[in-house]
């Protein structure tokens, strides 16, 4: 079994990890309202220091550049639309690049840095309603049991003989089906041993 | 239809935010009359559900994938606030942990794949599953519809054609979308009914 963990550099003793959470969160979210202006002197700027804070943040650049990519299906599929059109403008798709790769750029090192009990330390701060602060907790403790069933039904899926592309369909749904209502009957026992140790809503 | 932060120009932020997060508010402000203890393993699982189908990408025809964004089968299983709640939630941590979304796209991301749809599962939800399938087409398209309008918008596509051309690349996903939503919401009204806890706000 893999396990992933989603702040796994929050204690890697970097410059970076050592601030605190709800000072990095609200670094980030100035960051990211500069980016909105659409300066272009500004924008360069900011992806100019992106550099040195991944170098501060002990991130590894191959793993910083894989998680980039995740964006770049949204910007294709807007070259592609602008291409269809003959509207095309290298200006604006290196604008668009720009912005969104300095973006996300931050996010990831923000976030990858921050422990999770950090986030939820800040939201709870900023006062935002408990049902999502539960919520966001059990998300965290969920999503590892859902990892958990999803690898042994795709295992189970994969010694399968392959049919055709509906019937296909068909049996990833249910498969999908049937992972919802074994991780409901896993998460209902998990809840129950939370409320017996005093866990309150 | 997860868009990144950069795509959108402030007065689209603004304007989506403030729809999505009023919503939100009033959604968590109804919700909490009726939270019991019984709710939320199935808030936190579906949460974490929807957080994992969605970055589960299905291929479809000549190597392109959809992905699935299951807001009417949630709909169906917890009822509307439940929902926008589950959604959001769900959306917020994609957005931090794997970049898929934005942090201040997070409004417009919630607008299209959370209050659209439910918009449409209210008013289809007499039909039972026949308005669920419907529903979940036609807020998977109608989604695309307003994702290609605030690039529009935001001039990030430059002609109102690219509109139409989003709505096109989506109705794959509607289709999909519909079918998982049927054979879901079948599975779990035949073997385990007893999950669907519609709120009664």
């Amino acid at each position: 079994m893999r396990h992933h963990y989603i702040d796994r550099f929050s204690k890697n003793g970097s410059p970076v990890s050592k601030i605190k959470p709800e000072f990095k969160i609200l670094l980030l979210l100035v960051i990211l309202i500069l980016i909105l202006f659409n300066k272009l002197y500004l924008n360069l700027s900011l992806l100019f220091l992106l550099y040195p804070t991944l170098l501060l943040s002990y991130v590894p650049v191959i793993y910083f550049l894989t998680r980039l990519l995740v964006i770049t299906p949204f910007i294709f599929l807007v070259i592609l639309i602008q291409y269809i059109n003959h509207d095309l403008s290298v200006i604006n798709i290196f604008n668009l690049v720009l912005r969104s790769f300095t973006s996300a750029g931050y996010v990831i090192i923000f976030v990858l840095t921050t422990p999770f009990t950090g986030l939820m330390e800040f939201f709870r701060k900023v006062k935002i309603p408990s049902i999502f602060i539960h919520l966001f907790s059990f998300l965290y403790r969920y999503f590892f049991i859902i990892i958990e069933e999803y690898e042994k039904m795709e295992r189970a899926y994969r010694m399968r003989k392959r049919r055709k592309i509906f019937s296909e369909l068909k049996i990833l749904f249910l498969i999908t089906g049937f992972l919802l209502i074994r991780s409901y009957e896993r998460a209902e026992r998990v809840f129950k041993a939370m409320l017996m140790r005093g866990y309150k809503v | 239809m997860h868009i990144p932060d950069g795509f959108l120009n402030i007065e689209t932020v603004v304007v989506t935010n403030t729809i999505s997060i009023s919503t939100l508010g009033y959604s968590a402000h109804k919700i909490k009359k009726v939270i019991s203890p019984e709710r939320i393993p199935l808030m936190g699982i579906l949460t974490a559900f929807i957080f994992t189908i969605q970055l589960i990408s299905f291929p479809v025809a000549g190597g392109t994938s959809v992905h699935l964004i299951g807001t009417i089968l949630v709909f169906y299983l917890t009822g509307p606030f439940s929902t926008i709640i589950i959604i959001s939630s769900a959306l917020l941590f994609q957005a931090l942990l794997f970049q898929h979304g934005g942090i201040l796209t997070f409004g417009a991301n919630i607008f299209n794949m959370g209050i659209i749809p439910v918009l449409w599962g209210i008013l289809l939800r007499r039909w039972k599953l026949t308005g669920a399938v419907l529903s979940a087409f036609l807020g998977s398209i109608t989604g695309a519809f307003f994702c290609g309008l605030e690039l529009y918008i935001s001039k990030t596509i430059s002609n109102f054609s690219g509109i139409y051309m989003m709505i096109l690349a989506h109705i794959p996903e509607g289709i999909i979308e519909s079918f998982f939503t049927f054979i879901v919401i079948k599975l779990i009204y035949k073997i385990k009914p007893e999950i669907c806890k519609i709120e009664k706000v």
